[in-house]
């Protein structure tokens, strides 16, 4: 009886999660006539793929969802990268200076990064990066780092300190341990930090926009407010949600390829001992 | 293999706050099986842990093979260790586990081959070659630890506490096998326990700690029948030693209940503690000094029993191969030359040279 109370109460507390996802996916489906005509049609008398089709013809949507990968994979490629670096070093040091320094990083990422806008944009001027992939990579890294670091450090950790000073008489050199001992050995947190770093960097809206404003460099996030119909009055709500549809995938596709290491990670850990 | 030494080395924790080793001063011999031995918390690990470079002295030199080592890394140093937890690699197969310290040391792969099969062969491990660690139990986890040391054929091995994490029954196995394979080797190897059965079966030369000091070192049987201080007498030995309170008087003993006196040649006065192992109490008169008293307890091991003999005010314990019976009247006797007399405050053995 609980238990059927329980699947109720989780399968409403789903529905209630994914309606918006199953309502956006519906409209990108509806063909335009459909999508404004009250009463409102839930599901779709003909589906049709005239909206997806007139996101790709009408702009170079294509490019858009090429810019965000190549941002958002290479933001979550350094700020990995970079914040192993960080946590690596973190953890050689003693807990209570390792914990003061992070508690420092912290303080960074309570700042908006709407507030940061304006300061990245002067600073990547004079480095003559605006409009580049680089500087919104740069950007995006900066912002996540504390996050990722806090992450890492904390697996890091967590490692046994034996295992670290077995490979020190190995012979491993520092940068031997940090990618062939820590990081292997931490890739389930690596999975989860990347997920959650790439998907802050494509859904990024206002960095993006000040950063890369022509229209060229668009992420998809920019592209898709930029959708206008014939006239300012009009708002195509269908080739908005089959945009939003669009993008989606690659997300999806991402999290479900790294789910294998995140949850290879959670059994590996409960079959220890 | 190499002689391992440490001159007036001092190490501490905490910045200052926690004394780990205060100045040591030790020669380990080379060749040799040397267990350092104490209670936990008595600076053991941390003296390998130096030997082995993952921590530096505050003052004082580690030397292998008569040059200092103190800024010497670890993986220069030509040593391998074995740790408690083995930290074998989890991600890595045990062939690789095995090979990895070879291969980072630019040997060639068929010489990696030849080494690694050679020493999986001496231990038995040849058939999980293939496998993960954790596919393997504790005792063949400890067996491809140990073949990772083995392999690099260091100059010194150091091992930290190795057998502790197995189960009684493969540790007995397993410590014969040691001593046994590091006999053949002829190893310098630097063993670390608590268990001082461990350090008794299988050291040549034991070194005694406590409170970050050495008390002792010899041979295991020199320091269980003549130690130097209290604390070694009541540490080494399966059966705890029997300690009596009591002072000396013109070489004569006196416990402090009165009950029991003896004439001895300690010339020294005052408080002392006189110690009699249970195996050097007979439960007979033939000795020179008399026993007098009651069984309250008795505790069977195998063929053997422990008695405890309530004499007067302190209570002995007798390990005898007779069955006595409890609440009997007990005559046992000891002689004066298995009395081992310490100084009541600093725990000095007292001789009768003594000056």
């Amino acid at each position: 009886m609980k238990k059927i109370l329980l699947y109720i109460l989780m399968g409403l507390v789903i529905l209630y999660c994914l309606f918006p996802f199953f309502w956006t996916i519906l409209t990108a489906l509806k063909p335009s006539d459909e999508v404004f005509s009250l009463p409102v049609i839930y599901l779709p008398k003909t589906l049709s793929l005239e909206n997806s089709e007139n996101v790709f013809s009408k702009r170079p949507f294509g490019r858009y969802i090429l810019n965000s990968l190549i941002v958002a994979g290479g933001a979550t490629a350094l700020t990995l990268w970079v914040a192993s670096l960080i946590a690596f070093h973190l953890r050689s040091l003693d807990l209570k200076k390792a914990t003061r320094i992070q508690r420092g990083l912290l303080i960074g990422a309570i700042i908006p990064p709407a507030l940061l806008a304006i300061p990245f944009f002067v600073v990547l001027a004079k480095l003559m990066l605006v409009n580049h992939y680089f500087g919104l990579i740069l950007a995006y890294a900066a912002l996540n780092l504390p996050f990722a670091v806090w992450m890492l450090h904390a697996a890091f950790r967590q490692l046994p300190k034996e295992l670290d000073e077995a490979a020190l008489m190995d012979g491993f050199s520092p940068m031997g341990r940090l990618f062939k001992i820590f990081m292997p050995l931490s890739r389930p947190t690596l999975s989860i930090t990347g997920v959650l770093v790439f998907i802050f960097c494509w859904n990024e809206f206002i960095l993006a926009l000040t950063l890369m404003p022509s229209q060229l460099k668009y992420t998809v996030p920019v592209g898709i407010s930029m959708l206008s119909g014939a006239s300012v009055y009009e708002i195509p709500w269908g080739e908005i949600n089959a945009a939003v549809t669009l993008t989606t995938i690659p997300v999806i596709l991402i999290i479900a390829v790294l789910q294998r290491w995140v949850i290879e990670g959670l059994t590996t850990g409960a079959m220890k001992g | 293999m190499a002689e391992v030494e440490l001159k007036n080395v001092i190490k501490s924790f905490m910045g200052g706050k926690i004394t780990a080793l205060q100045d040591i001063n030790l020669k380990i011999p080379n060749g040799m099986f040397t267990s350092i031995l104490g209670p936990s918390g008595c600076g053991k690990t941390t003296l390998l842990r130096l030997v082995a470079g993952l921590e530096k002295p505050d003052a004082g030199e580690v030397l292998i093979r008569d040059s200092v080592v103190n800024d010497v890394s670890p993986r220069e140093r030509n040593i391998a260790m074995v740790f408690q937890n083995y930290a074998l690699y989890p991600h890595k197969r045990v062939f690789e586990n095995m090979a990895i310290g070879l291969r980072l040391r630019g040997y060639p792969e068929h010489d990696i081959k030849k080494k690694v099969v050679g020493v999986a062969r001496m231990l038995k491990i040849e058939d999980f070659m293939e496998r993960y660690p954790k596919q393997l139990s504790g005792g063949q986890q400890q067996r491809v630890a140990l073949g990772r040391a083995l392999v690099r054929e260091p100059e010194v091995f150091l091992l930290d506490e190795p057998l502790s994490n197995l189960d009684a029954q493969v540790r007995e196995v397993t410590r014969t096998e040691l001593k046994r394979l590091f006999k053949d080797l002829q190893a310098t190897v630097i063993y670390v326990t608590h268990d001082q059965t461990e350090a008794m079966m299988m050291s040549d030369f034991v070194v005694v700690m406590n409170h970050g000091t050495v008390k002792q070192t010899g041979e295991p049987i020199s320091i269980y029948n003549d130690p130097d201080h209290r604390f070694v007498a009541e540490f080494l030995g399966t059966h705890r030693i029997n300690l009596l309170h009591g002072r000396i008087e013109q070489a004569k003993f006196i416990s402090d209940d009165g009950f029991i006196v003896f004439d001895t040649k300690i010339k020294t006065q005052g408080n002392v503690l006189a110690g009699i192992r249970p195996e050097h109490i007979l439960l007979s008169t033939h000795k020179e000094i008399p026993l007098k008293g009651i069984s309250v307890l008795i505790e069977t091991i195998g063929s053997t029993h422990l008695v405890s003999v309530r004499v007067g005010e302190n209570e002995f314990k007798i390990l005898t191969a007779e069955t006595p019976n409890l609440q009997k009247q007990i005559m046992a006797s000891f002689s004066l030359h298995d009395v081992y007399f310490f100084d009541d405050q600093s725990g000095r053995r007292l001789r009768p040279d003594f000056f």
